[in-house]
C-alpha cells in the first residue's frame, strides 16, 4: 500500500507539469496591459521610463523561456511568488486565506448532500417502480438539470427577505465565520450534489440487490434491516465513494458559483479577480494548487476504496 | 422501462423480417418511456424556437427602451423587460441559439476527440495506450473551472475558442467508455477474422469497432450536452473577460441577480430556460441509456 500511495505521487508530477505549462502559456498570452492592470489610470501621468522600470521589476519582459524556468524553479523551491496587485501578499496567503474558506463550504455542502443523497437513494431502489421511486428520481433530475448559481439566487429570494419569503438567512457574506452564514450557501451547494449523488446511490443499490450474496442472507432468515444495512448498502456504497471521489472537481465548480452568489470569500471569488486584476503569478499558484488538491483528493478516494473493499488490492 | 406485459419474441424470429429490427425496437423503447419522450419534445421545441428565433421573437432583443424600464410580466412584454427596456422572451428566443450552438458544437467536438482516441487507445495498446490514458486522468484532474475562467478571459467567450475548451476538459470520458469497449471487442471472433482476412486497423475501427460504440456514445453525448449548457450558464453568470452584446442566458441571470427583489422575472425567467434545456437533453440521455440497454431485450 505505502508503495503504491508512493507511485502515485510521483506520477502526479509529469501530469502537474503538463498543466503548468499549458496555463503558462495562456497566461502569456493573456491579452492587455499588466502595467495598466495594477495601477488603472495613473499609467497615464507615469513617463515611459517609469513604466519600463515597473516592467522590469514585474519581469514581463524577459524573454518567455526565461520566465517559463524561473517559474518552475520557483514552485520546486516551494517560493510563492508574489501578488502584482495586492502588494506584500503571495500566492501562499492567498491560499491560506481562501482555500479554508472554500473547504468550509464544500464540507459543509458535501454532509448536506450525503445527508439527502444516500437515503433518497436507497429510498428509491427499494421501492423501484414505483410512485415514490419516479417522484424522488424525477426531483432529483430537475435538481441536477438547474444552474446552481440560479438556485442560489431562488434560496435568497425566498430564504433571506421578508418581501418574497422569510429572511431565516442572512444574504451574504463571511460573517467571521459565524456558520449561520454558512448555512445557506452549504444548503443550496448541497442539494445540488444530493441529486446526483441519490441518483448513483438507487443504481448501485439496484445492482447489488441481484446479487446472490442477498439471496443468502435472507434465505439465512437474517432481518431485512440488517440484510439492507450490513449486506446491501455497506456494497452499494463502495462505487458511491469512487464517483464523489470523480466530482470534486464539479463541487470545486459548483463551490465557485455559490461563492460569488453569497459573496463568500474563497477560491472562486479569488480567481475571478485575479483574471480581471491580471495578476498572473495569482492565477497559475490558483490553477496549480487547485490542480494538486484535486489529485490528493482523488488519491484518497482510491486509498479509500481499497480500505472499504477488501476486494481491490493495489500493488 | 416498466414493462411486464410485452410478448417475448422467439430468437429466430428477431432475424425474419424488419419488423424486429434494432432500430425499431429502439424506437418502440423510447418512446414507451414517457420522459424520455417529453426530453425528445422539449428538446425540439428548444431547437425550432432558436432556429425561428428572429422570425417569432415578438420585439428586437437588443432594442432598448427607457419608457418600458422594468415591466413585469404582462401582455405586452409576455415575461417583462430588462433594466433597459429590453423584451426579456425575446432576449431568450435569441439566447437559445447561442446556447444551444456552443453546446452542441462544443460536445461535437469532445465526442470526436474522445472516440478517436479512445480507438486508438484501445486497438494499439502498450505505450500509445499509456500515453492517452495519462492524458486521459490529467484532464480529469484539472479544476476545470478555474481552466475555463482563465480560457475565457484569454480568448473571450462567444467565439469558437470555448468550444475547444470545453472539449479539451470533456474528452476523457468518451475515451475511457470506447476503450474499454475497443478491449472487450477486439477478441471478438468477427474483428479477429477481419484481421485474419487483412483488413487494416483503420477499416476495421470503422467498420466492426465503431458501430458498436455508437449506443454509448450517443448516451454520453446527450448528457455531455446537458452539463456543457450549465458550463456555458455559469461562465456566463461569472461574467469574465470579454463582454458580449448578444443576450445569453448566463449574462441575463447575472444582471438580473442584483434585483431579485425588485424584478424577480429578470433572472427567474433565464434560469427556468436553462433548467428546461438541460432537462430536456437528460430525459432524452436516460431514455436513450434506457432503450438501447441490450437487457431490455432479454
Amino acid at each position: 500500500m505505502t508503495r503504491y500511495i508512493l507511485r502515485r505521487v510521483i506520477q502526479m508530477i509529469p501530469r502537474l507539469l503538463i498543466i503548468y505549462s499549458l496555463i503558462f502559456v495562456m497566461t502569456y498570452l493573456l491579452p492587455g496591459d499588466p502595467v495598466r492592470a495594477i495601477y488603472g489610470e495613473e499609467v497615464n501621468r507615469m513617463s515611459p521610463t517609469q513604466i519600463e522600470q515597473i516592467k522590469e521589476s514585474l519581469g514581463v519582459n524577459r524573454p518567455f523561456l526565461e520566465q517559463y524556468v524561473s517559474f518552475i524553479v520557483q514552485t520546486l523551491r516551494l517560493e510563492f511568488p508574489e501578488s502584482r496587485v495586492m502588494r506584500g501578499q503571495d500566492v501562499g496567503d492567498v491560499i491560506g486565506y481562501r482555500l479554508p474558506r472554500t473547504l468550509q463550504l464544500m464540507l459543509g455542502g458535501l454532509l448536506v448532500a450525503l445527508c439527502i443523497g444516500i437515503p433518497a437513494g436507497i429510498i428509491a431502489a427499494i421501492r423501484q417502480y414505483t410512485w415514490l421511486d419516479h417522484t424522488l428520481m424525477l426531483i432529483a433530475l430537475i435538481g441536477v438539470s438547474m444552474p446552481v448559481f440560479w438556485q442560489a439566487l431562488i434560496a435568497q429570494l425566498f430564504l433571506t427577505q421578508s418581501k418574497y419569503g422569510v429572511a431565516l438567512f442572512p444574504p451574504g457574506g463571511y460573517g467571521d465565520g459565524n456558520l449561520h452564514y454558512l448555512m445557506l450557501p452549504a444548503l443550496v451547494l448541497g442539494t445540488h450534489l444530493a441529486a446526483s449523488i441519490a441518483r448513483i446511490t438507487r443504481s448501485t443499490m439496484l445492482e447489488v440487490k441481484t446479487q446472490d450474496f442477498l439471496q443468502t442472507a435472507r434465505a439465512k432468515g437474517l432481518a431485512p434491516a440488517r440484510i439492507l444495512l450490513r449486506h446491501h448498502l455497506s456494497n452499494a456504497l463502495i462505487p458511491v465513494i469512487t464517483i464523489l471521489g470523480l466530482q470534486i472537481s464539479g463541487l470545486l465548480t459548483g463551490s465557485v458559483l455559490t461563492e460569488s452568489v453569497f459573496r463568500w470569500p474563497g477560491l472562486g471569488q479569488a480567481t475571478v479577480d485575479a483574471i480581471n486584476a491580471r495578476d498572473v503569478p495569482i492565477i497559475m499558484g490558483l490553477m496549480v494548487y487547485g490542480t494538486i488538491i484535486i489529485l490528493v483528493i482523488n488519491l484518497i478516494t482510491d486509498v479509500l476504496y481499497a480500505i472499504v473493499d477488501p476486494r481491490i488490492r493495489y500493488s | 422501462m416498466t414493462t411486464s406485459a410485452t410478448t417475448i419474441t422467439p430468437l429466430h424470429a428477431a432475424g425474419a423480417g424488419n419488423q424486429y429490427s434494432f432500430w425499431r425496437r429502439f424506437l418502440r423503447a423510447y418512446f414507451r418511456n414517457a420522459i424520455a419522450a417529453v426530453g425528445l419534445l422539449i428538446v425540439t421545441v428548444m431547437l425550432i424556437a432558436a432556429l425561428t428565433a428572429p422570425f417569432i421573437a415578438p420585439y428586437n432583443p437588443n432594442k432598448t427602451s427607457v419608457r418600458d424600464r422594468l415591466q413585469p410580466p404582462g401582455t405586452t412584454f409576455f415575461l417583462g423587460t430588462d433594466d433597459f427596456g429590453r423584451d426579456i422572451f425575446s432576449r431568450l428566443l435569441h439566447g437559445a441559439g447561442f446556447s444551444l450552438r456552443i453546446a452542441i458544437f462544443a460536445q461535437l467536438l469532445t465526442t470526436l476527440i474522445g472516440v478517436s482516441l479512445g480507438l486508438i487507445s484501445g486497438w494499439y495498446g502498450g505505450r500509445v495506450d499509456d500515453l492517452i490514458m495519462f492524458l486521459a486522468e490529467t484532464s480529469y484532474a484539472v479544476p476545470g473551472i478555474i481552466f475555463l475562467i482563465i480560457w475565457v478571459s484569454l480568448l473571450g467567450l462567444g467565439r469558437e475558442s470555448i468550444f475547444l475548451a470545453l472539449a479539451l476538459i470533456g474528452w476523457s470520458g468518451d475515451a475511457r467508455m470506447v476503450r474499454a469497449q475497443v478491449l472487450s471487442l477486439k477478441e471478438r471472433e468477427y474483428v479477429v477474422a477481419a484481421r485474419a482476412m487483412g483488413a487494416s486497423p483503420a477499416r476495421i475501427m470503422a467498420l466492426h469497432l465503431l458501430p458498436n460504440c455508437l449506443a454509448p456514445t450517443i448516451v454520453l453525448a446527450s448528457l455531455g450536452i446537458a452539463g456543457v449548457i450549465l458550463a456555458e450558464s455559469g461562465l456566463s453568470f461569472l461574467g469574465v473577460g470579454v463582454q458580449i452584446p448578444d443576450p445569453s442566458w448566463g449574462s441575463m441571470i447575472k444582471d438580473g441577480g442584483g434585483m431579485l427583489t425588485s424584478a424577480w422575472w429578470y433572472s427567474i425567467f433565464p434560469g427556468l430556460a436553462i433548467m428546461l434545456a438541460v432537462l430536456g437533453f437528460n430525459f432524452m440521455g436516460d431514455g436513450l441509456r434506457d432503450a438501447l440497454d441490450p437487457r431490455q431485450y432479454e
